[in-house]
Parts: structure tokens; C-alpha cells; sequence
């Protein structure tokens, strides 16, 4: 009998066996040629009986179809074969590290900097800057620190000339004293900047980091000042405690001193937070009514708070790290540690 | 400031444990420090008589016996202290206590066998050394625990007062406070006394400085040691005792706030004069100093000359001494500026000039001497001669406060009640009364209350700041835009490889001066000369790093700087950059340093699209032919360039360093975008090759190209110098795009060019 199966397994084989263009064709003239398997069985038709040679007709067909079929796939599939040889003689190692500048890497100051900036920001802070070398009028007299004061002893100044009473800024204060007498109120700013006090030693540096701001409106409350804060705290180190506790700064009264659960010890008490299980934050208070005089603002009717955090601290507590003068040594080994663009 | 929680007791009855108080002392806005338990110290240790001091019984002639009855049993221990006499009651350790870690263990000497030891102050941590052991001149039975004596069972706060509250440099203010806080009154009995009934002495005020003025003479002292308790007192709060006078006017201080002073009256010539200095009047102060005092010092002074430094320090020639036998005590306030003054002026702070600038109570002037005078009666005998007095006249201040503003203020509704309760409780006096509004003054001792808001700081401090429920203010919005300038290009010259440092302001003047022309701005108290200008150049900065790295080990340093120079006519933002050591490793490029082009790439992307510019006119420690200043806007703003050999070969430096620096502000903080149409038409691209004289700068090529009307712009991509090129020739290539326009002319246009170029700069076009 006419053996449809057995034909269209034996074509199958064949075609696959097929490396090249060459034995294809060979193959396929062994299969749809005048003396191929096909046209084998078209004669064997004559001896099928009458009443069955259409479907048998009809299955040969499509067997042919089926055979052309395999033939044009494996001609695809030889192609195909030929390209990737061709292509793979340009392989690369491709573990050779592509071509790169080295990695650079920003100051861990600036990148606390901007995180602490863009928080604000967000709230609605505007930043403002000034110049690093100041007066002692803007830098001390304007804000409550008179010639006399005990205070000034907190804030063992640089002079350039004690005359003039010019002076190298212990704070940015004076930046919001510039930014006061420009803009009436209401007032929403933060003053990031370089400042330099006269002190040296594993926690102290001659030079540093600040953040303060300032938000005058008519009914800004200590409580605002709090919540503000809070906020700022719980961004920066996450949802932990935060005290608030009464202290002293001339530019301000009342005033607030502002701690966060210790973040080494919870707490609990360790060296980092010197066994009180709190770290000093940041100071702030309600703008002292002398300072809102002295920039001409009507102290009956603007009042507001003041901040000023210390970002070489944040960034030790942050980071882990135990000496401030390693921010200012520019030691590679160091400053590598921060590299990478997804801060 | 040290105070002992016993002492404070002594004041006002404190309910809380020491760690306890400490906790509320820095929620009232008085930071503790430390709280240091003594009676840690002083486990085991009691009470025992010595029967009797055997000498000279040991090789070591300086070893005594000393047979004790320690309450229980007779023993033997051995020392070497000598001030013990047979009857002495002194503190035994038993064998088995631990002093300073270390355990007492029966010991022989010689023969003898030592059962525990005799203790001195330093033992039980109250002196950093001790001449003798400690002999107690008031009887206790034998046997007795250090423990059950309150003088040692003790806890010692350390605090740090602000600077307005000097009124709580005593253990009366910070009693004070408590009893206010907690609504206790205060027990001591604060002594007072007459001075009228004393003959007058002769007192004489001539300077405004003076707030109060008080003195009295005792006559028929004897100057000596101090009893053990009072050497107690006064070692618990960090002061050495020295002889009974002097610890006495330590311990008024300590207990009231009151600097005290005694002079030896028969040193003194008739009378006391407050007044100022003459000019060029000298005096040796108690520290043996010779000090030459200005016209506005504030001196103590008798019939002759000056006798103390008011405020500040004593003087020698009337200080007491150990034949001393009549002496006038002094309590007296004087302006805190004028104190402040005259102790910066000297540099001379001093425990006084320490409470006279932060303000002393004015009316406790005369309960301090009271109490002194009582002491000094009690300790060192004597009686009372001689008394003056004097009060500046004052009016106490009237605050006025609006109890809405107190609302308004802390943000919280606060009972009116709870407000005058919290003032009354703090010595602060109404005067007078409305419905909203009141008035009051403050006590003598807080200098601090001034105006409405420091009793407003008085009321959420006795609230609590931690009952203040926080909110969140409307900020309304602002339209300053922030330039993110700085941001942007640190950002860049991060992805480029550049590590940022920040460096000091301040340098030493011989490394400004060999990198700036520029006369730096001197600090005048600088903290060492090596930062005693300001800088007005990143480069010796971004210099001592690349130095310091390449000893650490670093093979490239590629670093910059964003920072602030300091000129003359004022602050600028400079950007500095530095590249030096090899050229990072790497498989696919044969580059092994840095070179000029390195850094110039990194400049162009910063102003880009802006074209920098470059002329050869830079500072004298770049590579003359390696160098360029850079200009924008016809300005030049600043330099790139390898520096010079001269100052590699001066830090052993073999590979060449590449730096940059750049003026800031002279960049646009933000671009203005606009759209221009796009040109559909498809440019046309030439490569062209010529051959031109080697001295002539390529972008002198490029600009000559470019001044073909066609021609939209001319890149070099190839330059070669060598084989079939004439020696003062080089051969660069270019790559020019041609407007569509010219599409159908092109070979014209091509020609016209190579005309150009010949007449412009001798060019041969290679064909
Ligand atoms: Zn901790």
C-alpha cells in the first residue's frame, strides 16, 4: 500500500540532515524530483482500488506540500547557520571593562549638602547665599551680639581687620540679615555655606559646613518651628525621637536645642552620644524681636524661627566617621568611598 | 560647673535621684554633662583610731606601723604618710575592697603583716594627689561606713550653664530653679547682718562700674588649714582647698554665686578706693604677673595705689599670707562689661571675671559677706571691727506682657493661671494687672529677663517644650529659582573621573604668592602660618593634594574644587582641576599621562555650547608652550595648562600635571532655550586635507574655512607631521559640512576655498 507516514518521516530526516545549500538540493531532487519518493508513489496509484485513489491522491499532495515545506525552513535555518559562523569570527571579551574615565566621586559634604537643600525645598525653603567674609555689624551686632557679649566666646572668631570690623563669617546668619533687608516679608529660606570658627581638633575644624534658615510670617509659632523640624529630623535619620530642649542663642528666644535618638545605640547610651542616648543636632528658636527690628521688619507683626545645623556632624554621624579632619585632607582612599552616581 | 546633689540638698529638698535631676536640670535648658556617684568609691571603707605609730621599725625608714581599732578589731597596717598621731581618727580599706581597681590584699613588711590600708583623698577620687592620709577632725564612731557620712556618699553634677543664665553658677541658683520647678521653698536660712553698728570704714566709690560695694574687717584671725569638711566641699566641686581664708571665699562662691576677695588690712593703707586706673599705673596680680593697667580698668585701690583688679584678680602686695592676722573681706558686683573688658584685655578669665560677665546678684551682695564674716568667725576666730557699704540706686525693669502673645508664640493655648503661677514661682514680680495684659519685673539675680519674649521662654520652659504640639506652617511659594550651576558641573566633572575635595580657605602666604599675583588678604589672629592668608588660587590646594596622594600609594589623581577665592575686590566662585600621576590603566589606549587636551575636553563640555576661547597669555607656573588662558565673551576667565617643569621637578614629580581653573561667576546660572527650525535639507560632507605652516593654530584654519559663505562647519580629525610633509609643515585634515545650496556647484565651492586658504594662510589644499 501507499505508505503516506513512512515517506514524510524519512523526508523529515533527510531535510534536517542537511548542512548546506549543496546536499539540500541533492535531497530535495530525491524527494520531489521525476525520480524521487514522490513521484514514486503517484504510480503507485494505479493499484489502489478505484473508489479510494482521490483521498489517496489527495494525501500525496499534501505530503509534497509538507516536504517543500521542510525544505524551505532548512534553507532558512542554513542561512542563518552561515551568518552566526561568519559574525562569530568578530567575537569579544566582552569582561575586558568598557571604555571608562575611572570613577570620580562627589564630596560627602556635598552630597549631605544637597540632600538636607533639596528637603527643604521641598517644604518651600528658597536658598540664599552670601559672602564668607563678613562685617561684625551683619555678623554679630545685627543678630543681638553686641561688642560685650559673653556669646561672642562661643564663637571664637577669624579677623582680617578688627578695626573695620571685618571678620571671616562664624555662621551664615548674616546671610538671612542680607536676604531680610531685600525682601519684605513673608521669608522662607535656608542659607547653606562655608563658615569658620577659630577651633581645631578631631571634632572641631577651623572650617565647615552649615545649613540655617529662617521662616518669618505673621503667626510662625514654636510650634511650627517643631514641626518643620521634625520633619527635616525624620527625613535625614528616618523616624526616631526627637527632643527639643530649652537653651540660649542671643539671635533668639526662646530657644531650642535639638536632639535625635542616638542612631548607634537607640538610645540605649555609647560612646558616640557620650552614654546620654541623645546626639546634639541642630539649635534654633523664635527670632529674637531686636533681630526682626534690625533689618526694619515691624516686630509687632512679623515673628518667625531661626535654624543652623552643622553638616560636617550629620555627615560623621551618618557616614560612620570619626575624624572631621578627614574632610578636608582630600585622601583619595577616603573620598573614593563615595563614588558612584545613584546617591 | 561642678555641684554636689548633698550640698543642693542643703538648699532645697530634691525628691529625685541624682540621674534623675540631671534629666530634669537639661529639660529646663541646663545641659548636664556627668553625674558622678562618689559612693562608688568608697565601698568597704570606714572609720578607724589610730592607738598607736610605731617609727623607724622598717629597712624602708620611711614606712611607719600603725596599730588601729577599726570598730571590730585591733590591726596593723603599714604607711608611709606621716601626718598621724596616736588618737587620730582616720579611713581604713579592709583587705578585699577595691581601690581604683586594683584589690587591697594583706601585705608583709619586713615582719609585719599590713591588714588593709589608710586612705587618702586621691584613693576615693577626690584629689589628683595626696600629701597625707585622710584625718578626720570631728569624731565618728570606729567602724563607721564611709557611706553613712553624707560629706562622701555623694553624686557630683557636671553641668554647662548658658551664657545668659549666670545666675545659676552656685548651688543657690540652680536650687533656685528646682524649688521654682517643683514649688518648694528654699530651706537655708540666708544670713544677714548689720553693718551699721561696725565702726565705719573708710569707703570710697568714684566709678559707675560699681553695682554694689560691701566689706567688712576681722581682726584677730589665724590663718591655717581648713577643716576637712570644707576641704571636701570644695574638692567635690574641682577647686584645690589652700588655707582656711581663701577656701572660705571659694566656698561662698560655690554656695551663693558671689566672687569674694580679702585683702590683709595691714597691708591696705587707710581706706578703699573704687575707681579707675591711671594712666600707666602698674600692679603684680596674684599670679605674680606685673601688669601695666589701661584708663578704663576697673581697680580696687587704697590711700596709695592699686590693690586688685576689680572683678578680675587680687593683687600681691595685699594678699593674705600665713602671718596674716587682720583682713577685709569684700563682696561687690561690678558692670559686666567693664569686667569683660579688662579680663580680655589681660587675657586673664578667672572664676570671677567668669560669673561678673555673666552677671551676679546685686542684692545677695551683703548675705554673701554675712556669710563669710560667719565662717570666718567660726573657722578662724576673730571679730568684727570695721564695716562700709554702698548700693547703686536702680529701678528694675518693667516688662509689659500680652498673655495672646504668649499663645501666639509657643503655638500652644496656655492657661493665663498657668502663666502667672510659673512667673511667681520665679521670683518674677507683677506689678501691675489688666485683662490681657500684665506687667511685671524680674528678681535682681536674672539679668537675663529683659523683654516680653524671655517671659515667654520662662512659660514654655516651665510648659514644657516636649508638651508643644508640633504643626506645619503654609510656606507660601517663592519664585526664586536656585542655581544649580555648581551642582551641574560637579556632577559632570564626577562622571568624568574627577574626584571633588574641599580644601581650607586659608594658606600659607609663600605658596599664594608663588601661584597668584594677587595680594592675598591677611588673617590677623591666624591659628598657624601655615593658614594665615586667604587663598586666591585652587591650584597650591589641588597641588599639596595630588603630593599627598601620590605618597599615599594613589598612581592617578584626578581632582577638582569648587570653591570661593579671596581677592581685594572682593569673593568669587572659582573651579579648579587637577590631573597628574599616570593616565588611568587601561587595555585600549597606549596613553600613559595626562596631557593639556585631557582637560581642555572637560572645560569645552562645561560651556558648552558656548566656545571657549584660549590665548596664550596665562600665569608664569604653567608650561609656556602648553598652556592657554581661557576666554568667553571676550573675557578671560581663566587658564588651562600643564604646569611648569620647574614646579614638577621641586616635588618629584616625573609625569605631567594638568590643571585648570576657571572664574564661576562669569557663567550664565541657567540657559535660555528657544527652538529654531531644522533644516531638512541634507548638508553636504568634504573631507579636505592641507598642508600649512606648522605655527599656524588649527582654529585659525577653522576660522578661515568657516569664512566661506557655505561652509557650516569645519571639524579636524587628522594631523600629521613627518615623511613627504616639509619640515616646517603639517598636514591637517578636516572634515567640512557644505550647505545643501551649493549641492550642484560643489567643485566650485571646493575650489573657491582652496583659493581662500592659499591667500589667507599659504594653505595647500592636498588633492
Ligand atoms: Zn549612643
Amino acid at each position: 500500500m501507499i505508505d503516506i507516514d513512512g515517506v514524510a518521516q524519512d523526508a523529515r530526516r533527510l531535510v534536517e540532515s542537511c548542512g548546506d545549500e549543496e546536499s539540500l538540493k541533492q535531497v530535495k531532487a530525491g524527494l520531489l524530483g521525476k525520480k524521487g519518493s514522490i513521484a514514486a508513489l503517484f504510480k503507485k496509484l494505479k493499484e489502489v482500488p478505484e473508489n479510494e485513489v482521490a483521498a489517496a491522491g489527495k494525501k500525496i499532495n499534501e505530503l509534497k506540500l509538507y516536504i517543500e515545506q521542510l525544505i524551505g525552513q532548512q534553507r532558512t535555518n542554513i542561512k542563518e547557520i552561515i551568518k552566526k559562523e561568519k559574525l562569530s569570527i568578530s567575537a569579544l571579551d566582552i569582561t575586558l571593562p568598557g571604555y571608562n574615565y575611572g570613577a570620580g566621586s562627589l564630596h560627602p559634604i556635598e552630597m549631605i549638602n544637597r540632600e538636607m537643600i533639596e528637603i527643604f525645598n521641598d517644604m518651600g525653603f528658597s536658598v540664599a547665599t552670601g559672602p564668607e567674609m563678613e562685617t561684625d555689624e551683619l555678623n554679630f551686632e545685627l543678630l543681638n551680639i553686641g561688642k560685650d557679649h559673653p556669646a561672642r566666646d562661643m564663637q571664637d572668631t577669624f579677623y582680617i581687620d578688627s578695626v573695620k570690623g571685618l571678620l571671616l563669617r562664624t555662621h551664615t546668619s548674616p546671610v538671612q540679615i542680607r536676604a531680610m533687608r531685600q525682601t519684605e516679608p513673608p521669608i522662607a529660606i535656608i542659607a547653606p555655606g562655608i563658615v569658620y570658627r577659630r577651633d581645631s581638633d578631631v571634632t572641631h575644624s577651623p572650617m565647615f559646613h552649615q545649613i540655617e534658615g529662617l521662616m518669618i510670617d505673621r503667626q510662625i509659632s514654636l510650634a511650627d518651628l517643631k514641626g518643620v523640624l521634625t520633619a527635616f529630623l525624620h527625613k535625614v535619620f528616618g523616624k526616631r525621637a526627637v527632643r527639643f530642649r530649652p537653651s540660649y542663642f542671643p539671635f533668639t528666644e526662646p530657644s531650642a536645642e535639638v536632639d535625635v535618638s542616638c542612631i548607634i545605640c537607640h538610645g540605649k547610651g555609647c560612646r558616640v552620644c557620650s552614654h546620654t542616648g541623645w546626639l546634639e543636632i541642630l539649635g534654633s528658636g523664635m527670632v529674637h524681636p531686636n533681630v526682626i527690628r534690625n533689618v526694619g521688619y515691624d516686630s509687632d507683626k512679623w515673628q518667625g524661627f531661626a535654624f543652623g545645623i552643622g553638616i560636617e556632624r550629620i555627615a560623621m554621624l551618618k557616614y560612620g566617621i570619626d575624624d572631621i579632619r578627614l574632610f578636608f585632607n582630600s585622601d583619595l582612599r577616603f573620598l573614593s568611598q563615595f563614588s558612584g552616581i545613584l546617591h | 560647673m561642678i555641684i554636689s546633689y548633698n550640698w543642693l540638698n542643703d538648699w532645697v529638698d530634691i525628691d529625685l535621684s541624682p540621674e534623675n535631676l540631671a534629666e530634669k536640670m537639661t529639660e529646663l535648658g541646663t545641659e548636664v554633662d556627668e553625674v558622678k556617684d562618689l559612693s562608688k568609691n568608697i565601698d568597704n571603707l570606714s572609720v578607724a583610731a589610730v592607738l598607736k605609730r610605731t617609727d623607724n621599725a622598717f629597712k624602708n625608714g620611711s614606712n611607719k606601723m600603725l596599730k588601729i581599732d577599726t570598730g571590730r578589731e585591733i590591726v596593723n597596717i603599714v604607711t608611709s604618710a606621716s601626718n598621724v598621731k596616736e588618737g587620730d581618727q582616720i579611713v581604713w580599706a579592709a583587705p578585699g575592697t577595691f581601690i581604683n581597681g586594683a584589690e587591697i590584699k594583706k601585705r608583709n613588711f619586713d615582719d609585719v603583716e599590713s591588714i588593709g590600708m589608710a586612705v587618702s583623698l586621691k584613693e576615693i577620687g577626690l584629689e589628683e594627689s595626696s600629701e597625707g592620709l585622710i584625718v578626720f577632725d570631728k569624731y565618728y564612731k570606729n567602724g563607721t561606713g564611709l557611706k553613712d557620712i553624707p560629706l562622701f556618699s555623694d553624686s557630683l553634677i557636671t553641668y554647662e550653664i548658658t551664657p545668659n543664665r549666670g545666675d545659676l553658677l552656685s548651688h543657690l541658683g540652680i536650687a533656685r530653679e528646682l524649688a521654682a520647678y517643683f514649688e518648694k521653698p528654699l530651706k537655708k536660712r540666708v544670713p544677714d547682718i548689720d553693718l551699721g553698728k561696725y565702726r565705719p570704714f573708710d569707703l570710697e566709690i568714684r566709678s559707675r562700674d560699681v553695682e554694689s560695694y560691701y566689706c567688712a574687717s576681722v581682726e584677730k584671725i589665724k590663718i591655717a588649714e581648713s577643716p576637712l569638711w570644707l576641704k571636701i566641699k570644695l574638692l567635690k566641686c574641682g577647686i584645690r582647698p589652700l588655707y582656711n581664708i581663701i577656701d572660705i571665699s571659694n566656698y561662698i562662691m560655690l554656695d551663693t554665686g558671689q566672687p569674694m576677695h580679702a585683702f590683709d588690712l595691714d597691708k591696705l593703707n587707710k581706706k578703699i578706693v573704687v575707681r579707675k586706673a591711671g594712666n600707666g599705673e602698674t600692679i603684680e596680680t596674684l599670679d605674680g604677673q606685673q601688669r601695666t593697667l589701661s584708663e578704663d580698668t576697673l581697680v580696687i585701690a587704697d590711700a596709695d595705689s592699686s590693690v586688685a583688679v576689680a572683678g578680675v584678680m587680687g593683687g600681691e602686695v595685699s594678699k593674705i599670707s600665713n602671718d596674716t592676722c587682720r583682713i577685709l573681706f569684700e563682696a561687690a558686683v561690678f558692670n559686666p562689661v567693664s569686667v569683660r573688658r579688662t579680663s580680655k584685655r589681660m587675657n586673664l578669665p578667672t572664676d570671677a571675671s567668669f560669673r561678673f560677665e555673666r552677671g551676679v546678684d546685686r542684692l545677695q551682695t551683703r548675705h554673701s559677706l554675712a556669710a563669710a564674716i560667719d565662717m570666718t568667725q567660726n573657722i578662724c576666730g576673730g571679730e568684727i571691727m570695721q564695716a562700709a557699704f554702698y548700693d547703686e540706686e536702680t529701678v528694675p525693669k518693667k516688662i509689659s506682657l500680652n498673655y495672646e502673645k504668649v499663645k501666639n508664640y509657643i503655638g500652644v493655648s496656655i492657661d493665663k493661671r498657668f502663666i502667672d503661677k510659673t512667673l511667681e514661682s520665679l521670683g518674677i514680680s507683677k506689678i501691675e494687672e489688666a485683662k490681657n495684659r500684665s506687667v511685671f519685673t524680674a528678681p535682681s539675680y536674672r539679668h537675663d529677663l529683659t523683654v516680653d519674649v524671655d517671659l515667654i521662654e520662662e512659660v514654655a520652659r516651665f510648659y514644657g517644650y516636649s508638651k508643644i504640639e508640633p504643626t506645619i506652617p503654609y510656606i507660601r511659594p517663592s519664585s526664586v529659582k536656585k542655581s544649580k550651576k555648581k551642582q551641574k558641573i560637579a556632577d559632570l566633572l564626577a562622571a568624568f573621573g574627577f574626584s571633588q575635595v574641599i580644601n581650607y580657605s586659608f594658606l600659607d602666604k609663600d605658596s599664594t604668592r608663588s601661584f597668584s599675583s594677587e595680594k592675598p588678604i591677611e588673617i590677623s589672629n591666624p591659628i598657624n602660618i601655615d593658614q594665615s592668608v586667604m587663598r586666591t588660587s585652587l591650584i597650591p590646594g589641588l597641588l599639596d593634594n595630588l603630593v599627598t596622594n601620590l605618597n599615599y600609594g594613589s598612581q592617578t589623581v584626578k581632582i577638582f574644587e569648587i570653591g570661593t577665592l579671596f581677592f581685594r575686590t572682593g569673593e568669587a566662585n572659582y573651579l579648579g582641576m587637577l590631573a597628574g600621576g599616570d593616565y588611568p590603566a587601561n587595555w585600549y589606549s597606549k596613553k600613559d599621562r595626562f596631557d593639556f587636551y585631557d582637560i581642555k575636553g572637560v572645560i569645552e563640555l562645561i560651556c558648552a555650547p558656548e566656545t571657549v576661547e584660549v590665548s596664550a597669555d596665562v600665569p608664569a607656573f604653567l608650561h609656556p608652550a602648553r598652556s592657554a588662558s581661557v576666554i568667553l565673551d571676550q573675557k578671560s576667565v581663566g587658564y588651562i595648562g600643564e604646569l611648569h617643569p620647574d614646579i614638577l621637578i621641586n616635588r618629584k614629580i616625573d609625569k605631567p600635571v594638568v590643571v585648570a581653573e576657571i572664574n564661576l561667576d562669569y557663567f550664565k546660572s541657567s540657559r535660555h532655550y528657544s527652538y529654531k527650525k531644522i533644516d531638512k535639507l541634507l548638508s553636504i560632507k568634504k573631507d579636505i586635507s592641507l598642508i600649512v605652516d606648522k605655527a599656524i593654530y588649527t582654529q585659525k584654519i577653522i576660522d578661515a574655512i568657516c569664512e566661506i559663505k557655505s561652509v557650516k562647519t569645519a571639524i579636524p580629525f587628522d594631523l600629521y607631521q613627518g615623511k613627504s610633509i616639509p619640515e616646517d609643515k603639517k598636514s591637517v585634515t578636516f572634515n567640512v559640512v557644505f550647505d545643501n545650496r551649493v549641492k550642484d556647484d560643489i567643485q566650485n565651492e571646493l575650489n573657491k576655498l582652496a583659493d581662500h586658504l592659499e591667500k589667507r594662510l599659504g594653505a595647500k589644499l592636498r588633492r
